[in-house]
């Protein structure tokens, strides 16, 4: 495993012998080599730290979780493209009501309300066919031409 | 894996239960690779959606060749790394290619001012935002091998088929990535 990671000139030998151990590419003497080299050198055991802990840091980084709604996002988007074909829409299982249906529900139950219980309903307004001349705001009296 | 044909048995009829139980199961796996490789809250949500939008489109193309999440995560990966060169070219972000790195890196940081050496703590926020900061300057490839392996933990022989690439090459490139990445953060804390 070390001979094919030789070709990667660059790239530091102790690097490449971190990677190795941190994925168990080394065989049974090469661990020994590191074990016994992390024993006795100071530096060498340092630097292993470091590699260890920020590669640890890596792979305990938190899930990030995708939003609630993402479920109905994602049939929101597959119900636009494919025109309605998938992922209808069926108003009685829908958690919230377009505020448009609202708005219409509202106007007809206040009209139907109006009809019933607020229409005018001034009585004297079924002599209107009597009159022989339109009503007017004088007096009585004063309507009596002199 | 039983379950899984059976999924893909469901989501080949259009079956919007099946692909709900789909969605339900793998959008978080989706979003958090996304997520990583992106770097970007809104754009990694965005993405996984259009994930699941194309494992909708084009299920019939799964021919169980690798197993069904293998295949659920080279669809991801593949719109993550797209999005990615979009945004490059969208001149979104300033992602460098991670072998610019080495330059970059001495480049002064609000934060190295504030931060203990990463021998000195554990994993806090900081280190968090420094990693995440240390992986978009890797480039998309280096990026994602790095993100399957050692966030989403996958064998080298499915990021193999993932990425689409020899496994000896996934190696050398996650080798590359890691000590990229090593080095980034060395220097953000030295500082």
């Amino acid at each position: 495993m070390l001979a094919e990671m030789e070709s990667e000139a660059e790239l530091s030998e102790q690097d490449m012998l971190f990677n190795a151990y941190l994925e168990g590419d080394l065989d049974g003497g090469e661990r020994e080599d590191f074990a016994r080299r992390l024993e006795t050198d100071a530096e060498f055991r340092k630097s292993w730290e470091q590699f260890e802990n920020i590669m640890g840091g890596i792979r305990r980084l938190p899930m990030e979780f995708a939003p609630d709604d993402f479920v109905n996002r994602v049939q929101g988007r597959i119900r636009s493209r494919s025109n309605g074909r998938f992922f209808a829409d069926n108003m009685l299982f829908r958690e919230t009501m377009p505020y448009e249906v609202v708005a219409v529900v509202m106007m007809i139950v206040m009209a139907t309300t109006y009809l019933f219980f607020g229409a005018p309903n001034d009585v004297k307004m079924h002599d209107v066919k009597d009159l022989e001349r339109p009503p007017s705001l004088n007096t009585p009296a004063q309507d009596v031409a002199p | 894996m039983l379950q899984d044909r059976k999924l893909v048995r469901r989501l080949r009829q259009r079956d919007e239960e099946a692909f709900c139980e789909l969605v339900r199961v793998y959008q978080h796996k989706v979003f958090n690779v996304i997520y990583r490789i992106l770097g970007d809250r809104a754009e990694a949500e965005d993405v996984a959606q259009e994930v699941f939008v194309a494992i909708f489109k084009y299920i019939d193309g799964f021919r169980g060749e690798s197993k069904f999440s293998t295949w659920v995560y080279r669809i991801a990966t593949n719109h993550a790394r797209n999005r990615l060169k979009y945004l490059k070219r969208r001149s979104y972000r300033d992602h460098q290619n991670f072998e610019d790195s080495h330059d970059s890196v001495k480049e002064s940081s609000p934060l190295s001012a504030t931060i203990d050496r990463p021998d000195d703590l554990l994993l806090g926020k900081e280190l968090e935002t420094v990693i995440q900061a240390g992986l978009e300057t890797l480039s998309e490839i280096h990026r994602t091998i790095l993100v399957l392996r050692d966030v989403e933990h996958l064998s080298y022989q499915e990021i193999a088929v993932i990425v689409d690439l020899p496994e000896g090459t996934v190696k050398s490139r996650l080798f590359r990535a890691r000590v990229a990445l090593k080095e980034y953060i060395v220097a953000r804390y030295d500082e």
